[in-house]
């Protein structure tokens, strides 16, 4: 299994740190703390099977139907068992999506403190290298929310109404 | 009396309370800028709302009177629609709320792009900074600093920012549009040209798709989104 989450690739490209005076392979500290916030010392992440298009896409789904606005979305997946054996702590939480279905595959990875945090930043930093994250585009997101309205795995009233907007478009 | 039309001279406001201006009055001073308050002077400054609201409908008079260069009808119809203009900086005098100060506004942007990141879907506080900024009686100047801020190659963190709130706003002309996402794609930081194109896919006007079709971009993710762009915008 994997874990998911959104993020932003181009924080996390070679080319732009190293047009920024960082070296190859470092890790831009924009990257963690912008696509890394904690709360409460945990980070949200949304399990999805081996890296299947759908699956990736389902975790799009539940990031975006809690949005204010249609978007694009970034998702990079990292590995559970090497988040596990890494000595991260995970726990299963109802995630905050109005994609019912989808609410139990939320997971925090917790107990997060300054190592940790590097730790993982590392190992999302390996996920980027390793081509496991896509940018799913706009008109892609706003399909697959239009698609689960269809299919009555959302309720439209439970969307924020803007977001509602755009997907009526 | 004949109807040509005259270029508006610049002058101190003359201020008419009510709207109760004789026709005799408007002939006589036809398209010099005026101020036609509702109540008197106090009512703008308890209202900063309502003198936006105002300034924007005599822009539009004004807009109608700098059409009506040698048209005589369209003329004919700004005196009588708006039988008054004003000048723009006699409501700044009332409420300085409604002037921009360059400094302010800088500062307040990059307070809010520094506290927290401009996240994908979710609204972030510098959009109605930007609002602010665009609906200001220098709304003009404004864009003028947006434009700098958005491809200042020296601060790119900032300019991809920006870049991505004016993504989720229509600002001035596609022309201006289709120019800003062309000068950030030719930035040297590829943060700063994915933010150029997440801002092109937003406005998706045909100069700014232009723009994407021209653009040579060397990192492959990005190349291949700028690809996945035009498909959907061509669609």
């Amino acid at each position: 299994m994997f874990l998911a989450r959104k993020f932003s690739r181009s924080k996390w490209d070679d080319d732009r740190n190293l047009s920024r005076g960082l070296s190859m392979g470092q890790i831009s500290a924009d990257a963690v703390t912008g696509d890394l916030r904690t709360r409460q010392d945990a980070l949200s992440f949304w399990r999805c099977h081996a890296g299947a298009v759908s699956d990736i896409e389902d975790a799009v789904l539940a990031i975006a139907a809690a949005a204010e606005r249609v978007a694009k979305v970034d998702i990079v997946w990292v590995d559970e068992e090497a988040l596990r054996s890494d000595g991260h702590p995970l726990r299963d939480s109802p995630g905050r999506t109005p994609v019912a279905d989808l609410a139990e595959r939320h997971v925090d990875i917790c107990q997060l403190d300054y190592v940790r945090l590097g730790r993982l930043a590392q190992k999302v930093d390996a996920a980027v290298r390793e081509k496991h994250w896509r940018r799913i585009s706009k008109a892609r997101v706003k399909a697959l929310l239009a698609s689960a309205i269809e299919q009555g795995r959302i309720v439209p009233g439970e969307l924020n109404a803007r977001l509602r907007a755009d997907i009526e478009k | 009396m004949p109807l040509e039309a005259r270029k508006i001279e610049s002058r101190s406001p003359s201020v008419i309370h009510g709207n109760s201006i004789s026709r005799f009055e408007r002939r006589s001073v036809p398209y010099k800028r005026m101020a036609v308050l509702p109540s008197g002077r106090e009512s703008l400054g308890a209202s900063p709302e309502q003198a936006r609201l105002r300034v924007l409908f005599l822009e539009l008079g004004q807009e109608l009177v700098d059409v009506a260069d040698g048209t005589a009808i369209v003329a004919l119809l700004g005196e009588t629609i708006f039988p008054a203009v004003v000048d723009r900086t006699f409501f700044a005098d009332l409420d300085p709320g409604l002037a921009l100060d360059p400094r302010s506004f800088e500062t307040r942007l990059r307070i809010a792009l520094e506290s927290e990141p401009v996240e994908d879907g979710i609204t972030h506080p510098a959009e109605q900074i930007i609002d602010d900024a665009l609906l200001s009686l220098n709304s003009h100047d404004a864009l003028s600093w947006l434009r700098g801020l958005a491809i200042d190659i020296e601060q790119p963190g900032i300019a991809a920012s920006v870049l991505r709130c004016l993504g989720r706003r229509r600002p001035a002309t596609s022309a201006w549009r289709a120019r800003i996402a062309r000068d950030a794609l030719a930035s040297n930081d590829v943060e700063m040209r994915d933010a150029a194109v997440q801002a092109a896919e937003e406005w998706g006007d045909t100069e700014v798709q232009d723009v994407l079709r021209r653009h040579t971009e060397k990192v492959s993710w990005l190349r291949d989104y700028i690809k996945d762009v035009l498909e959907d915008l061509g669609e």
